[in-house]
């Protein structure tokens, strides 16, 4: 290719002036769904100090089983406000101007984060079944309780959860592992010794 | 206020860039604008951190680029619709007459297809360098060596002469 080409070929591409208005209504409504995010982000402060508040009132209530039941409500809040305060980290997006490579790193390291957060529930849904397999049988084995019926349907109704939760996060999970691979490929094209 | 006016102008001078590079990676004319509008939030979000110390060109050319790649990840699910050819405004040209005019126009449909369907990674490369970006620049805005940054402009260079002898475009 002569150097008369390429300019000429610069030129051609130059050429072509497109406008284009900036993109203000996007921008508002960009602005106003970071208002939005932000005031969920209080939401969830609010609620995960209720919580906590709750479960200590139920805790030290001297209620039977109130201990348990205001324990296993505290770890069930403050899983759930980590959980939110760790995905709201994950959804924190690195700086738009960094260069190409350092961007593509960062969308690697989301990508791998949410292979891993989509793994979660496998593991942990096995202890939930577990779980739920030793109420059963401790059902089951020891004295009937008089509601036998409605705990079968506790029952029955907890394993559909965790079904529907595990069913929703293979879904999820494969979606991300194609996502990373199709990231590490990009990558590999535009590392610093691509071939 | 003062944050949009200083969008406006920085669109003003560098939009049509803006506009080519989303052409360059997204065939379908809605989508194409779709990204056009994401690169102008990208800069506009990222232009109170904006110190002055890089090229104004550069900066904008490097969030247009990392915009487009997320655009290109993301729309790679999607099904594809329209062809390159109906998004290519008919301008005028420096050219004098009609036909000289059509034929120009028709030769740019070409040279924007045949970037459009090279690698990622090597039309990321051209569209830089038919910007007129120098291999310096080329390396600063993706992120790796002047000397890679060369090696992939030659190769990048050659694969869409080679698109173009071809007639494959």
């Amino acid at each position: 290719m002569s150097t008369n080409d390429w300019t000429e070929l610069k030129r051609l591409w130059q050429s072509d002036v497109p406008a284009a208005a900036p993109a203000l209504e996007v921008i508002a409504k960009q602005q106003r769904r970071a208002w939005a995010w932000r005031s969920t982000a209080i939401v969830d402060v609010v609620a995960t100090i209720l919580g906590v508040a709750a479960s200590v009132w139920i805790m030290m209530s001297g209620k039977p089983n109130g201990l348990i039941l205001g324990a296993g409500m505290l770890a069930l809040t403050l899983v759930a406000g980590g959980g939110s305060l760790w995905a709201r980290s994950l959804r924190r997006a690195p700086a738009a101007d960094v260069s190409v490579l350092a961007s593509l790193d960062a969308a690697l390291h989301r990508a791998r984060v949410s292979v891993r957060y989509w793994f979660a529930p496998f593991p942990v849904n096995v202890g939930y079944f577990l779980f739920l397999a030793m109420l059963a049988f401790v059902t089951a084995f020891g004295d009937p309780p008089a509601s036998l019926p409605k705990m079968l349907v506790a029952l029955g109704g907890a394993a559909i959860w965790g079904a529907f939760i595990q069913g929703i996060a293979v879904v999820y999970y494969q979606a991300r592992l194609r996502e990373l691979a199709r990231l590490e490929e990009l990558k590999r094209a535009l590392d610093e010794n691509a071939p | 206020m003062q944050l949009q006016e200083e969008l406006a102008a920085l669109l003003r001078e560098h939009g049509a860039l803006i506009v080519r590079i989303a052409r360059s990676h997204e065939s379908d004319r809605g989508r194409a604008e779709e990204l056009v509008q994401d690169i102008h939030v990208a800069i506009w979000q990222a232009l109170p951190k904006f110190r002055g110390e890089a090229n104004v060109r550069t900066y904008i050319a490097r969030i247009a680029q990392n915009r487009a790649i997320t655009h290109v990840m993301r729309e790679a699910r999607r099904p594809r619709s329209a062809p390159l050819e109906e998004i290519v405004d008919v301008l005028p040209s420096d050219t004098t007459g009609p036909e000289d005019a059509a034929a120009e126009t028709e030769t740019r449909r070409r040279l924007q297809r045949a970037v459009g369907e090279l690698p990622l990674a090597l039309r990321l490369t051209v569209t830089l360098a038919l910007e007129g970006f120098s291999p310096d620049e080329v390396a600063t805005v993706l992120g790796i060596s002047s000397s890679a940054a060369s090696v992939r402009l030659h190769r990048a260079k050659a694969a869409l002469m080679n698109k173009l002898n071809s007639g494959e475009a």
